[in-house]
Parts: C-alpha cells; structure tokens; sequence
C-alpha cells in the first residue's frame, strides 16, 4: 500500500503563469513517455514479478 | 527496485500536475487589444489548451500536449525481466530527451528548476536499469527469451547478417562480422547477399527500381 504526505518530491514555482507552456508540459505528463506512463508501468510490472515468483511461465 | 521507481514516479506525476496546474493558475494580462481585456480569451488566443480553462479548472490533465489521452497501451509488462527492463531504460530516455527538449523552451527560472531535477532522476533511473540488466544479462544470457533452445532455432540463418541494401557498406559493421555479442557463434554474411547483388546488378532489375525515384 501507499501513503502520502503533502510534501512534493522537489518543490519548485514558476515566477509567472504561462498557459501556453503548461500545455507543453503536458507530453511529459500525460504523453507516451511521461511520467504517467512509466508510473504504470513499473508498478504493473512490479505485480506481474511478485506473481511469478509463485507460478513460473514459460519464459 | 522496481517499487521504488514506481513509487517515485508517482511524486513525478504530483510534481508536473502542480506545476502546469502553477502556470495556468493567473492568466497573462496584456491590455494592447480589445480581446486582451478578457485574459482568458487573450491566452486561448495565444495557444493555450482551451480544455485547461474549460474542462479542468486550470489544472492538469492525464493527456499529452496535443490533448491525446493517456492510454494503457503506452506501456508494457511481459513477465520477462531483461525484456522489460530493456523497455525501462528506453522509457527513461525518451523521458529525458523530451524534458531536456522542454527545459530548452522556456526560460522560466522556477520551472528550468523543477525540470532540472527530473533530468537528474531520469539520468539516474537510466543508470539503474542499466545497471540491472548487465546483471540479469551476465546470469541469463542477453538474447530475450534465454530458455527457448536454440537448437530449433534454423541454424543457417540464426548467425547471418543480410544486407538487402545496393553496396556493401552494412556489411562492414561490427554486427556483420566477429563473435555474435551472446557468444554462440561467428556472426557471417549471408549468402542471401550474393544473390541480392546479383539480381541488383542486372541491367533489367536496376532500371525498375531506378525509373520511379527520378519522378521524385
């Protein structure tokens, strides 16, 4: 399981609002090889190890 | 390992949320034009992703900058360690040229700060899947899958290199000649190649291929 605290990682403010930025910002978010991506990824590999160590497949 | 990367990369998913949630938060104000008066409309104007004012309150979205939804499908999880991992550290890289690409297109103090630091931890994530697969590449072997026997493999082709190409100037590189890098056999050159050349060097053959490409 996973706890939070409401602490970021690294903090850090822009000096000024650029909406047009934030949507560029966007790809390494929300994009294919965002962070959103690699969260999933990992954490869904992390199931499939835990699993095999029960039931070996083939390869 | 592998948790705790997942683990981090969630704080990467909170950190660029609250920041593209910090730039869209106050529109830029720019009085020059009658349209400039309402700051909203002046900055979809300007480019911004209208969804950001419209659908998410100026907050983030689980889309990339064209306004793509993030899909499932953008990842991968085979069960086979070396294959996946593999996948991991072209994830990390392709991440990190983009947020470099993204540090190079602002000047923005505060965020070139907040990229800064997911370079580092992407160049350092890149190091540790690296790391892991020299591993798992030293104890298994480095062709995925390791267990399948490779005597049902064809044998006379499981060592060739073929050039397909006019020339022979593929054929000169290190994947074509020496020891294969799992130290199974001799790579060599395919005798594919010869009859490839062949056919290329024929009078009839070139003239087909070659007509086409003048058009262009």
């Amino acid at each position: 399981m996973f706890f939070h605290i409401k602490e970021l990682q690294y903090n850090a403010k822009p000096t000024k609002p650029d909406p047009v930025y934030a949507k560029k910002l966007q790809e390494i978010l929300g994009g294919q090889f965002g962070e959103i991506s690699v969260m999933m990824q990992y954490l869904f590999m992390v199931g499939i190890a835990v699993q095999k160590t029960n039931t070996e497949i083939c390869c | 390992m592998l948790l705790d990367i997942g683990t981090e990369e969630i704080a990467h998913v909170e950190m660029l949320a609250t920041m593209i949630a910090q730039l869209l938060d106050g529109a830029p104000a720019n009085d020059q034009e009658e349209a400039a008066k309402n700051p909203l409309i002046e900055a979809v104007l300007g480019g911004m992703n209208p969804q950001h004012a419209i659908v998410n309150g100026l907050g983030a979205q689980p889309n990339d900058s064209v306004g793509y939804p993030w899909t499932a499908r953008y990842t991968i999880a085979s069960g086979n360690l070396l294959a996946d991992f593999r996948d991991n550290l072209n994830a990390e890289s392709q991440g990190r040229l983009q947020a470099v690409r993204l540090y190079e297109m602002t000047e923005d103090p505060g965020v070139r700060d907040m990229l800064s630091f997911l370079i580092a931890r992407d160049h350092m994530h890149q190091n540790q899947w690296m790391a892991a697969i020299e591993e798992l590449e030293q104890t298994q072997g480095v062709t995925v899958p390791s267990t399948f026997n490779t005597e049902f493999e064809k044998q006379d082709v499981a060592f060739s290199f073929m050039n397909v190409s006019k020339g022979d100037e593929s054929s000169t590189g290190r994947w074509a000649s020496g020891p294969s890098l799992d130290d199974k056999a001799p790579l060599n050159i395919s005798l594919a190649l010869k009859r490839r050349d062949n056919i290329l060097n024929s009078h009839q053959v070139h003239h087909i291929y070659m007509a086409p490409l003048r058009l262009i």
